[in-house]
Formats: structure tokens, sequence, C-alpha cells
């Protein structure tokens, strides 16, 4: 060690020196950070928020995000800015859903682009395209300059994915609120037969094509136990789209879902049922998100986990793996869960690879009893 | 009073601290953005110690996501390299364009490679610091049992060039193997040092039989080799590069005001041509007062840079820095 001139060496000064060093880690070392941002920064307020109408966001804060939208939409006749927008619809069969999402993160751009995959799963689920889309927004009050710029990030960064997947946002709604809130209406479309729930048939393989966890690691850092490069890596999963994997299953599956709310083991429950199947895991082949079984272990869990765990109650629940509880995990913008038939499971598997999914087959359908065991 | 947005780009030692001060008192009417490409910040301070195994690699890791949370600040992860002054405007890749008014620099150095055929593919430089810790865990833990002696060479024989040196050959030592560590730099080894802490590591460097191979200069590196002015071939198991940073590119297409590349400013830690930029750490430099880069001028900065900050935003006169020309420098092994 070295003080301008002087010069200091042994085990003494390494021990200062670790103490100095220990001392300042320490002090960034935060706990149940989440909690306290979780109540978004309020302009002091004298009045109470209206409702209603009064909820609305100004004129001019929208048509500055909205003025970014492309001005003509396939599918629509009229412009973005009517009362409603005039749709007209291409032969075959049209799929219809909505999603929203709470704020679970500081950065309204991820939110909303997370938000848009996530509402993009059904559509992708059913081996349809999504064609037309409406926004649902509630942004907390903010000055005028703070709602325009979470407005315009919020816009821009959901166009940026449904523009890619070949989708227009056409309309939508915008208001203010306690917290904010992101959702999405999709209109999609297919010329075939949308994939159900119905049709996994003894000795297909089931796939998933994103890895669990999202939800033990979203309350692990509410309660400051996830680690930053964790919550990073369950973002990128969550922003990753499942277009081109939808597309390339859509010939080649008998049943697909998503999964989300409900965990792997409701889904999978909800296959099983429609189809008359049960589900055989392997456990062991689940992949999951980095840090995900750490926080497991130290008993960190979604507040939904027990109502999952329920909806399970007439089933045995096996806990002898310690994986268990992350089956019953709610997803945020999950992956894909799909019944491949024996002829198609090479290819497929070898096309996740390609896409970076190392594990995708976790387990067989076999006759009868809509059991799930791993 | 309307909110005003500072912009945090870097999430270096004097933001972290800033940031934790921050979210201990905030700064009414105050809207504050991190950009920063990574998550962690690995603690320069012990990241020799970690190399030796005296620290696990988490116990240096400074968490920005948490950090983040704690202040109520937004947190952005990309790599800022385009910002507009007049516009008030940060350009990210893939995002619309990212308004501010003010904006606090904490970015450090660029370490870049040495400007030598072959370097970018066959050796790994110590920053970004994360994938360098990557890149040590994986050599060491595929070290075969069948090789004794281990070859090693570290271009830049800078303070941090010496101190790594001396860790990794402690660190090889441990494993049981015999290192052979070659230092090479095209100047004076330890030059940057004050003459008595220079001799001292001249004397450490000796006594760990580290070869030095100072005042030359490297014509080519290729995998496993480096090839000295065309007539000598040192073989080594890992290149590691520790040769001189630069300051990060995109500040000189800005209109702020620089010194050798680094961003000018004054005492109280803001840029000489734009009030409304504050900038610390290695990335600054304060006119007319000579320092040197060290990690430690970044932490010591942060309690001026949050008084300067919030002086700013309520209009009061800004502080001074004081500073000890004297710094404490350390070399672990």
């Amino acid at each position: 060690m070295f003080w301008g001139d002087v010069t200091l060496l042994g085990y003494i000064p390494w021990l200062i020196k670790d103490f100095v060093d220990r001392s300042f880690i320490k002090k960034f070392i935060v706990k149940h950070s989440m909690n306290s941002s979780l109540v978004e920064k309020h302009i002091e307020q004298e009045q109470e928020l209206c409702g209603a109408c009064g909820a609305k966001v100004g004129n001019k804060v929208l048509e500055s995000a909205l003025e970014k939208l492309p001005k003509n939409v396939n599918n629509m006749l009229n412009k973005i800015g009517d009362d409603a927008a005039i749709v007209y619809l291409n032969q075959g069969n049209h799929v219809f859903t909505t999603d929203h999402l709470r704020k679970f993160c500081s950065d309204p751009w991820i939110m909303s682009r997370i938000t848009a995959v996530h509402a993009l799963g059904d559509i992708w689920a059913m081996g349809s395209i999504p064609l037309l889309v409406l926004s649902h927004i509630t942004i907390p009050e903010l000055s005028l300059n703070d709602q325009k710029n979470h407005l315009d990030d919020i816009i821009d960064s959901a166009d940026q994915v449904f523009k890619k997947e070949g989708a227009s946002i056409i309309g939508g709604h915008t208001s203010k609120g306690k917290e904010l809130t992101i959702g999405f209406t999709i209109l999609g479309h297919t010329n075939k037969n949308p994939i159900t729930l119905n049709g996994a048939q003894d000795g297909d393989y089931i796939i998933l094509t994103k890895p669990l966890g999202t939800g033990i690691i979203l309350a692990g850092e509410m309660q400051g136990l996830a680690k930053g490069l964790w919550i990073k890596n369950a973002h990128d999963w969550m922003m990753k789209s499942q277009g081109l994997i939808s597309k390339f299953l859509t010939n080649k599956v008998n049943s697909m879902t998503d999964v989300t709310g409900f965990g792997l083991y409701g889904h999978l429950k909800n296959i099983c049922k429609s189809s008359n199947v049960s589900a055989v895991l392997s456990i062991d082949e689940i992949p999951i998100l980095e840090g995900a079984l750490d926080l497991s272990l130290k008993g960190v869990r979604s507040t939904i986990f027990e109502d999952n765990l329920r909806q399970a109650n007439t089933d045995q629940i096996n806990s002898d793996n310690k994986k268990w509880p992350l089956l019953f995990d709610p997803q945020t913008s999950g992956g894909l869960l799909a019944s491949v038939p024996k002829k198609h499971i090479e290819e497929v598997q070898s096309k996740l690879k390609i896409l970076g999914l190392s594990n995708s087959v976790i387990g067989k359908f076999v006759k009868g009893g809509t059991t799930i065991s791993y | 009073m309307a909110e005003k947005k500072l912009v945090l780009i870097g999430g270096g030692h004097s933001h972290i601290l800033l940031l934790k001060k921050l979210g201990m008192k905030p700064i009414k009417g105050l809207n504050i953005t991190l950009i920063t490409p990574e998550p962690e910040l690995v603690y320069t301070g012990m990241l020799p110690a970690a190399i030796l195994g005296s620290y696990s690699f988490d116990q240096i890791n400074i968490d920005l996501i948490k950090l983040s949370n704690f202040a109520k600040c937004r947190i952005i992860f990309e790599a800022v390299n385009k910002i507009n002054l007049n516009k008030k405007e940060i350009y990210l890749d893939d995002r619309i364009p990212f308004g501010f008014d003010i904006l606090s620099i904490d970015i450090g150095i660029n370490y870049q490679l040495p400007n030598i055929s072959g370097a970018e593919k066959f050796s790994i430089p110590v920053k970004p610091f994360s994938n360098f810790i990557h890149n040590w865990r994986k050599f060491v833990s595929n070290l075969t049992i069948k090789k004794n002696i281990i070859e090693l060479s570290i271009v830049g024989a800078g303070a941090a060039g010496c101190e790594l040196a001396l860790c990794i050959n402690h660190k090889i030592k441990s494993l049981g193997r015999e290192p052979k560590i070659y230092l090479i730099d095209k100047k004076e080894i330890a030059g940057n040092l004050p003459a008595k802490a220079k001799n001292k590591i001249l004397e450490l460097l000796k006594e760990n039989k580290i070869i030095l191979r100072n005042n030359i200069n490297i014509s080519s590196i290729a995998k496993g080799k480096i090839h000295i002015e065309d007539s000598e071939i040192i073989s080594s198991d890992l290149i590691l590069s520790a040769a001189g940073g630069k300051p990060h590119n995109w500040l000189s297409e800005t209109d702020l005001n620089l010194k050798n590349g680094f961003v000018s400013i004054n005492q109280s830690l803001q840029s000489i041509s734009h009030d409304f930029v504050f900038a610390s750490g290695d990335c600054a430099s304060i006119i007319n007062f000579p320092t040197q880069k060290a990690g430690v001028f970044a932490v010591r900065a942060a309690p001026f840079l949050y008084q300067n900050i919030q002086n700013y935003v309520i209009k009061k006169t800004i502080k001074k820095v004081q500073s000890s020309e004297k710094i404490f420098t350390s070399i672990n092994y």
C-alpha cells in the first residue's frame, strides 16, 4: 500500500484494506428494495384523481405518441384517430385475445415490450398470426413532460414488436391511474384451423419453448433477494418473440398453449383435460431461468403460487424433486407448451436448438387419466 | 416546480454512491434514469483479491438494479454512443431519443486492445471486468492436470498490469502449478507510479520471478503466441491485455469541451462548456487541478456530485471539490 510516498507492506495493511473494501461493498447491499419503489412517485396532489372520462390523458400528449404510428394499415379502411377503426377481415379463422400487466420494472419501454410479447403468446399458441392491435394504457399521474415520455416509449416499444410480427396498433385508450398498467387486445388470423388444447395424443412429446421461473425472479426482486443479472436475464427472455417458433410449429403439433398465470402445471393440466391424456414430465429436463432455483430454495414464491397449488389440490403433489415449486410458478410472457408427435420431434428439437433452446423436450403424453406425474 | 430529468450515463463508482445517497435522501423534483450496459458493477478495489480467491466474484459485485430500485431510479440497459447537447437528447439503439435536463457522466475508461494484429482475436482485455472474470474463471477451470508449467503474458505494465501479474502468479502457484509470467510493455514497468512505489514493485516482481520485457514492441499476436519485433516468440497459454485505457470515442463527437479526450470539468464537477453536464471518475479531467486517474477520486467525488446536482436544481451556488494530492494506492497479490 502506498500513501503518497509512504510504503506499507505485509498482512496488517492488507487487513486494513480488506476492512475498507468490505465496508465499502456493504453500503450497497439493499434489502426489500422494490417495495418502496413500486409506490410510484406522485407529484403532490391536492385533489383526488378523477375517474371515468376525467382519467383520460390529454389530447396533445396522446397525439405526439400516436404520431409515430403508420398512417395506412392493412385491413383498416379509415385512419387512426377516428372514433373507431373500420376493419375488413380476410377469409379464414380469426382469433381475438386480450392481456394486460401491472408495473413490475422501472423501464416502461421494457414493460411495454414484455407486455406485447406476453399478449401475443395467445395468438402464437393458436398457430395464428397477429393483424390488428388495440392498446390499453394506464399511466400514473406524472408531470406532462413525463407522461409524454412514458407514452412515447410505450407506444414506440410495442409498435416495434407488433410491426416485426406484421401487426399494427390501430387504436386504444389511455388513462391516468395509480400505477402503470399496459395491455393489448390483438386480433389474429389463420387460414387453417386454430390449434387448441384439444388434440394431444398418446405418445406425443411435450415441448416447452422458454425456461420457467419469471414469477419467482420478480418476487425475488421485490424482496431484494434476486441478483441484477438474474433479473436482466429474465427480462431478456420475457422480451423474446416466439413468432418464428410458432410459425415453424404450426403444422407439427397436435395441441398448443402458452404458459402464463397458471404455471406449467395448470396449463399442462388444461391440455390433459381437453385431450383426455396424462402427462409424464421429466422434471430434470425442464429448463429454468438462472437464479430461479436459488430463490425457490430460499422459499421465495410468487403471490399466485398458492392459488396455482390449490387448483391442483385433488392431485397428488410430488415434492421429491427440489424443482417442484417451479411447476406452479406463474409465468409472464412464458413459453409455448405443445404436444409434438414422434415423427416431428427430431426436427422440432434441432430447430429449437438453433434458436437457443438446448432443452425443449420435457416429457410425454400417455393414454387417459388426465394426471400429471413427474 | 416542474420536474427535472437527471440522466446518469454509466454505473461507475461515483454514480453508485450518488444513487445510494439519492435513495436515502431524495432530491425533490428530480426524476432519475441510469443508463448502463451492465446490471452489475465490479468494485475494482477488490478485483485482484477476487482473482486470488480471497473473495468470491459475487462478493465484489454491486447490484445496479437493487440500487436503482432503492433510489427510485429508472434503469436502462444500453450503451450510450451519441448525445446531442443542443436538443438535450441521448440516442440509444432501438429506442426513440431520450430527453434530459441534467446529465451526469461516469463511464470510466474504455480499455482498448492494443492496435496490434491478432490482439482482438487472441488476447483478453481486463475491461469490461465482467467479461474478464468470466474468461479467467474458464481458463482456471480448464487447466488440465497434465500441464505443470503455466505460461501467461500480460501486455501493458502499468500499475494494473503489475498487480495482475503478481496476483495471477500467486493464484497459479496456489493451484499447485509453476507459473511463468511475462510482463510486456513498450515503455517502462510501472512508469506511472511514484518513484518509491515503483522501486518496491520492481523488487516484488523480481522476487516473484515475473519476466519483465519492457521497452519492446509487439509486432503481432497469434493463438498462444506473441511475436516481438519479428525476432522473438513468447508462447503463452493465456494472453491478457492491461494496455492503456483510452477515453470513450463518442465523447469526442459531442460539443463537450475535452482535454485529451476526457471531459474537461471545473472543481464543481461541471463541464466547463455545458453547465448542465456533470462528469466524474476516470472519464473526466479537472482543469488546472492535477489528479491521477484512480477509483478513489470517483468515490470522493460522489458527495460533491450529490450536493452540486441538488444545488443546480434549486439554483444555489455550487460547491467545489476539495481534494488531497496524496492518494492511497494499493497493490494486492
